[in-house]
């Protein structure tokens, strides 16, 4: 039986996905004042509101999400982002990646058991806030969400970062590449998305054009202070750079002894 | 000729950035090989492709082996198969985690 914060939070859906994000936001904070623990609502209202570029207030709100369930996936994926996306939030932002990449565990042990499976093909390490869940949806990967979030707007950073770091683990070179690009042509200031770009494009065997992403990235983190990314680059960029680097696919490092 | 235990030892010294949990006990070290005094073969992998520590954890093993066992050559072969999955972490890297066994 729907309550009816549950029909507010429906209708707010029906209004993101027609990219009435006014409108959306109002039925999810109405969503909210009737159900203050409404999880799914709180979820949604800070995608919104990351969507809208207010980057302090979806993260106020997806921490009272955490609050309310510090073991909600999505709030930790979705804080990671949105420290990103502030800037200067780096340690935060692995921080709660951290998080959400255990939780992620807990769920994929937890279906292992219930499927009666041992190990699975992918780990499953949601990224990004994508689109707002749906009612009563089944747990799973978050590919499909995503693909659904390009549907209704096809540059979308957020979701084409997921796709690109979920192709980029499944060795899908040349998918990985065109969503992350697409991610840094919209977005500028996405420092997390070149080091990944840059890897793709060096699988790809494209190095001259890892080059210049590496080089792109390194005065984007620089600018925004976002640590990690920047040294990631400066290190590949140097690696490159050298004269004997070696040209292989990435994430494969079969060494031998030093000369 | 130092010896597998006291190269897991090592291992055990290094962390995935973040998880407070060390890689051998992540289940992330697939094989240890220790062919003669001088050389030690290790085969890993990563929890993702994507995983930021891709580029600098091999590294770290590396150099933590060379550095405390005093050998000469440490070969770190990262491998994607069979892929990681939590299934492959130690029950006491699944207390720590908090993650159901």
């Amino acid at each position: 039986m729907r309550t009816d914060a549950q029909a507010l939070y429906e209708k707010g859906l029906e209004l993101f996905q027609e990219d009435q994000l006014d409108d959306a936001e109002h039925q999810m904070r109405r969503a909210i004042e009737v159900n203050p623990l409404y999880e799914d609502a709180h979820e949604a209202l800070g995608v919104i509101l990351g969507r809208r570029g207010r980057i302090d207030e979806a993260i106020a709100v997806t921490l009272t999400l955490a609050e309310i369930n510090p073991d909600h996936l999505m709030a930790h994926v979705n804080l990671s982002v949105f420290y990103n996306k502030k800037g200067g939030m780096i340690e935060e932002a692995e921080a709660e990646q951290a998080k959400a990449r255990i939780l992620g565990w807990r769920e994929e042990l937890r279906r292992n058991k219930e499927t009666g499976m041992v190990g699975s093909s992918t780990t499953i390490e949601p990224e990004a806030a994508g689109a707002p869940p749906e009612p009563n949806a089944a747990p799973g990967p978050r590919r499909e969400t995503f693909l659904e979030v390009l549907k209704i707007d096809a540059e979308d950073a957020v979701a084409n970062f997921s796709l690109g770091k979920l192709y980029l683990e499944e060795e899908e070179y040349e998918q990985a590449r065109d969503h992350l690009s697409t991610v840094v042509r919209v977005q500028e200031d996405y420092s997390a998305a070149y080091p990944l770009l840059g890897q793709a494009q060096e699988a790809l065997g494209e190095v001259e054009a890892a080059l210049v992403t590496y080089t792109q990235g390194i005065a984007v983190a620089g600018r925004r202070g976002d640590l990690k990314p920047l040294q990631l680059m400066e290190k590949r960029l140097a690696a490159l750079n050298s004269d004997d680097a070696p040209h292989s696919n990435v994430g494969t490092q079969e060494e031998t002894k030093h000369k | 000729m130092p010896t597998e235990e006291q190269v897991v030892e090592v291992v055990k010294k290094v962390f995935d950035p973040e998880i407070p949990v060390n890689i051998y006990d992540l289940g992330l070290i697939y094989k240890i090989e220790i062919p003669d005094d001088d050389t030690i073969n290790i085969e890993m992998s990563l929890t993702s492709q994507a995983c930021p520590a891709a580029q600098s954890l091999p590294e770290d093993i590396r150099g933590r082996v060379v550095g405390d066992l005093g050998v000469e050559a440490v070969n770190v072969n990262v491998v994607w198969d069979p892929p990681w999955g939590p299934h492959l972490i130690s029950p006491e890297g699944k207390k720590i985690l908090n993650l159901e066994d």
